[in-house]
């Protein structure tokens, strides 16, 4: 009878996620359509960041593997996806400098093989990067990380048969739309999920906490740590794909380190080793960004002009990131996840203390 | 099993050089199967450089180190992990972050079958086996008395429950032959009490060789069979704690009289 | 190639491996006692130069007395920096000691951009350092021998700092251990901030003399050639004076080398340095005059 009741109800749950998905997809496929492209815009990027960050998280927080090499990943993924979507002519107008060589410059895929093809491009860069990298631990990882990102950025400036160098690729494509990115964020969080609840997340977090240990029982480092690195390139890398597809201009000098250390800001604001945390961070930086943008432009205030002032975005944040290192330095979640268990315990406690103190 | 008769764990000649420093010199050791063999020495005699050497966290300069007669020098930790040798720390090197239980599930992880595919897709073959290795855990936990503590974060235990907690672990690895290093270390004597039991009691249950380090003399000379003395590197004395503790060498280079009048 | 164009090349290479090295030598010593890359580090060398430009330019103080004030509130600026930033997480996790120097990195290149603006400004540069002085038939501006000139100077000066003071002593004995020091009765935090006094001095001497050898300065110029003396020292040995030296200028003649004779690779000059962080790293990880360090297990 028990078991019986129990396997209804799972299945019960089960359908009622796929209608919430299904629903929350045509609601963003309806929304493609009817909100403004300002709003589209910025929920588009939330969704990129929200996977990138994830995937950010994986190696800095979840494994304690502090890289900065992710706007590196982010440029293969976005080059990746650019080259395979691009019409040939759109290619051959761009390419005015070298012509693009063969066969890049005849073939166009669609969007999804595109992604698919950066996720296992950056995948293979993200190994060819960690393999060497990961024995190096603490700020010696750091430095080499954002190393291997410059020397990526400096490549793509300087391959012009195929990056078309420093001018960039004009005219991708915009495929992006709020079911990809979305679609993108769910499967990064889905996987992320998985991974913490498996024996691998355990193993991962472990090395976290001591490497000596971990490889003590029986972890092997050079395999798990290379797991979380490729596995975080290859979410940088379609991330980088969705956002090169959704503002359709690339150049080498947009993934330059400023771009990590903004997805590194979500991901220490939400809470290094947070899946929730981070979600919620790079949401709200996401919007955040945006709407600073104000500060940096020229406005006018009550018939007061006033002259907008370039780098006060990146003022704003590089204190609130400071403030939480200083003052939070676990970021709004820390290790912790908010979850429905989590808000059920939390509102019986409450209720609790609530009866308590009335009695 | 087929290699029934050989020794558990056997060094050879082992040798560790840092630099000019040699921390053990031409190091010996026959650990019989079954055994609860203990190695004792004064601080800086290189006892825990010979853990270090047998778990893989160092290579040996010179020498060998086989496990029921299969060479395992050189190997990495993780290796020998697989191979079954499981350790503590001397100062406690817990997972700090994750909960107790979980603590015994990343021992556990080294005996995984399903792959990462299965993981991710949540497929039955790696469902059951987290539901099998839970369950596994559990009982681990209660057979080191930290069943209540499960979902603690290993941190919040206090000095005496970590310890404990680290044998867990250990033992969740699967082990042939346990390295237990000071585990009695800043317990108070009803806890060293209790450690004691437990160690004699996780070798019949589990099946295992045990080697100790212990500054506790009552551990050592309780429950070891044999032991080994090292002093600067060196072996000076092998036997039972009988002949141990009134072996002349032993005496003057580490015991001392008011340590032996404790016994 | 000539050999005026060769001697020419010598000179920009002697020049800017001196640069180096007094940035990496800040570097260097914070790392060896705090265990922290001070990603900040470039941005003091930036502020170091606004400095001494409002010296100039807004206050019309006479160069050697906007130079010096600019030398000492660089140094200020550094112990500020520690003491706020990098202080309160002395015993927190490393990382968070990293991330919280990345902040302070980005917070003072953009506060840069906010109050200096993002247009390069032109650093004044007195005319007795151009003048022309003959050597061998090649004619170099007097810069080119005083940067090298002075840089060894402050070597010598720093050397008998830290092996014959006693703060010096007190520097050394912090990079050991902390609590031992402090036994033997050495104030850390007072070695910590005198550390990143002298860092961040020699960094404005550093960062004075780049206005003079490129005329001008902007916000961003912090950040890379930050990393790159962070390469040079990491190069040379982390913790070591003489490798900071050594690792910087070994980096800038390298680069400038790279370029004149491989004018074809010059595209990939600003990944030389990390090519050559990697290879360091794999083949020796601490570097040509580092010592080894083991971990306590």
């Amino acid at each position: 009878m028990m078991a019986r009741k129990r396997v209804v109800l799972s299945i019960l749950k089960i359908a009622a996620v796929c209608a919430a998905l299904v629903l929350f997809f045509l609601l963003l496929a309806w929304g493609q359509e009817h909100w403004d492209a300002y709003t589209v815009r910025i929920l588009n990027l939330c969704g990129i960041y929200i996977g990138i960050t994830l995937g950010l998280n994986l190696c800095n927080g979840f494994t304690g593997q502090f890289s900065l090499g992710i706007a590196g990943f982010m440029a293969v993924g976005a080059y990746t996806t650019a080259l395979l979507t691009m019409a040939p002519a759109i290619k051959q107008a761009v390419y005015f400098i070298e012509p693009l060589i063969y066969p890049l410059n005849s073939i166009q895929w669609g969007f999804l093989p595109s992604l698919l093809m950066a996720a296992i491009v950056s995948g293979i860069v993200g190994f060819l990067v960690g393999a060497p990298a990961i024995r190096f631990r603490g700020d010696y990882l750091a430095i080499t990380t954002l190393g291997f990102a410059e020397i990526i950025r400096v490549l793509f400036t300087n391959i012009v048969p195929i990056t078309n160098g420093a001018l960039g690729l004009k005219g991708i494509p915009p495929h992006t739309n709020l079911v990809w990115s979305w679609g993108f964020a769910l499967v990064c969080v889905a996987v992320m999920a998985r991974l913490m609840r498996s024996g691998f997340g355990r193993a991962l977090k472990a090395i976290r906490d001591d490497e000596i240990a971990a490889e003590a029982m029986g972890v092997n480092l050079f395999s798990h740590k290379c797991l979380a690195f490729v596995v975080s390139a290859m979410m940088a890398g379609v991330g980088g794909g969705l956002l090169g597809n959704l503002i359709t201009t690339i150049d080498p000098n947009m993934f330059r380190f400023p771009l990590t250390f903004t997805v590194l800001m979500m991901a220490v604001l939400g809470g290094l080793g947070s899946i929730t945390g981070t979600v919620i961070s790079a949401a709200l930086v996401t919007v955040a960004m945006e709407a600073l943008r104000a500060l940096e432009e020229p406005r006018v205030i009550f018939g007061l002009a006033l002259p907008g002032i370039p780098g006060m975005r990146m003022v704003v944040f590089s204190v609130a990131l400071m403030m939480v290192i200083l003052f939070f330095p676990k970021g709004f979640m820390g290790d912790r996840e908010l979850s429905l268990d989590r808000a059920k315990s939390l509102a019986t406690r409450l209720r609790r203390a609530n009866t308590s103190r009335q009695g | 099993m087929s290699d029934k008769g050989l020794p558990a764990l056997v060094c050879e000649n082992v040798t560790m050089r840092f630099g000019g420093l040699t921390a053990v010199s031409e190091f010996n050791l026959v650990v019989p199967e079954g055994a609860l063999f203990g190695l004792i020495g004064p601080n800086g005699a290189g006892k825990t450089t010979v853990f270090n050497i047998v778990s893989g966290v160092l290579h040996p300069s010179a020498g060998s180190v086989k496990l029921f007669g299969d060479d395992i020098s050189g190997f990495s930790p993780d290796r020998i992990a697989h191979r079954g040798i499981a350790r503590t720390f001397q100062n406690i090197r817990l997972f700090r972050n994750l909960t107790v239980l979980d603590n015994v599930l990343v021992g556990l992880h080294v005996r995984r079958e399903a792959n990462l595919a299965e993981a991710l897709l949540a497929l039955p073959r790696h469902r059951a086996e987290e539901a099998r290795m839970a369950s596994t855990a559990t009982q681990l936990l209660r057979d080191v008395g930290l069943e209540d503590f499960s979902s603690y974060r290993a941190s919040a235990l206090p000095y005496g429950q970590q310890r404990r907690l680290e044998i867990a672990r250990a033992l969740a690895t699967g082990p042939r032959v346990l390295l237990l290093d000071e585990p009695a270390a800043g317990m108070n004597p009803a806890e060293t009490e209790d450690l004691m039991r437990l160690i004699t009691d996780i070798r019949e249950r589990f099946d295992l060789t045990i080697l100790l380090i212990e500054h506790e003399m009552k551990v050592v000379m309780g429950i070891c069979e044999r032991m080994t003395v090292l002093d600067h590197g060196e072996t000076i004395a092998e036997g039972t704690p009988a002949e141990i503790q009134c072996n002349e060498r032993v005496i003057k280079a580490y015991l001392g009289g008011g340590v032996v009048a404790e016994n | 190639m000539t050999m005026e164009i060769f001697l020419q090349n010598m000179a920009n290479g002697i020049t800017l491996g001196s640069l180096y090295a007094l940035l990496a030598i800040g570097y260097t010593m914070v790392y060896g006692i705090l265990r922290l890359i001070n990603f900040a580090h470039g941005e003091i060398f930036m502020i170091s130069t606004y400095f001494a430009f409002y010296g100039t330019a807004i206050f019309a103080l006479p160069w050697q007395i906007s130079f010096l004030i600019a030398i000492v509130l660089t140094a200020l600026l550094g112990v500020v920096i520690e003491r706020a930033a990098y202080r309160p997480l002395r015993d927190a996790p490393r990382i968070s000691a990293l991330i919280s120097a990345i902040g302070v990195s980005f917070l003072m290149a953009n506060l840069g951009l906010v109050i200096f603006g993002g247009r390069p400004k032109t650093f004044y540069r007195p005319p007795i350092f151009q003048t022309p002085i003959e050597l061998g038939g090649v004619r170099v501006v007097a810069l080119f021998f005083v940067i090298p000139a002075l840089t060894a100077i402050l070597l010598v000066a720093l050397n008998y700092i830290v092996y014959k003071t006693k703060t010096g002593l007190a520097m050394r004995a912090a990079q050991w251990d902390f609590d031992t020091a402090r036994l033997m009765g050495v104030d850390v935090d007072r070695a910590i901030s005198i550390t990143f006094a002298i860092g961040s001095a020699l960094a404005a001497v550093g960062g004075i003399m780049w206005g003079l050898r490129f005329a001008e300065i902007n916000p961003n110029m912090g950040l890379f050639p930050g990393l790159k003396c962070f390469i040079a020292a990491v190069f040379g040995g982390i913790g070591n004076i003489s490798g900071a030296v050594l690792g910087g200028f070994i980096l800038g003649f390298g680069e400038i080398m790279l370029v004149a004779f491989l004018p074809g690779l010059a595209g990939y000059r600003d990944a030389f340095a990390f090519i050559l962080l990697i290879l360091i790293l794999l083949v020796r990880p601490t570097g040509l005059l580092g010592d080894k360090q083991r971990v306590k297990i």
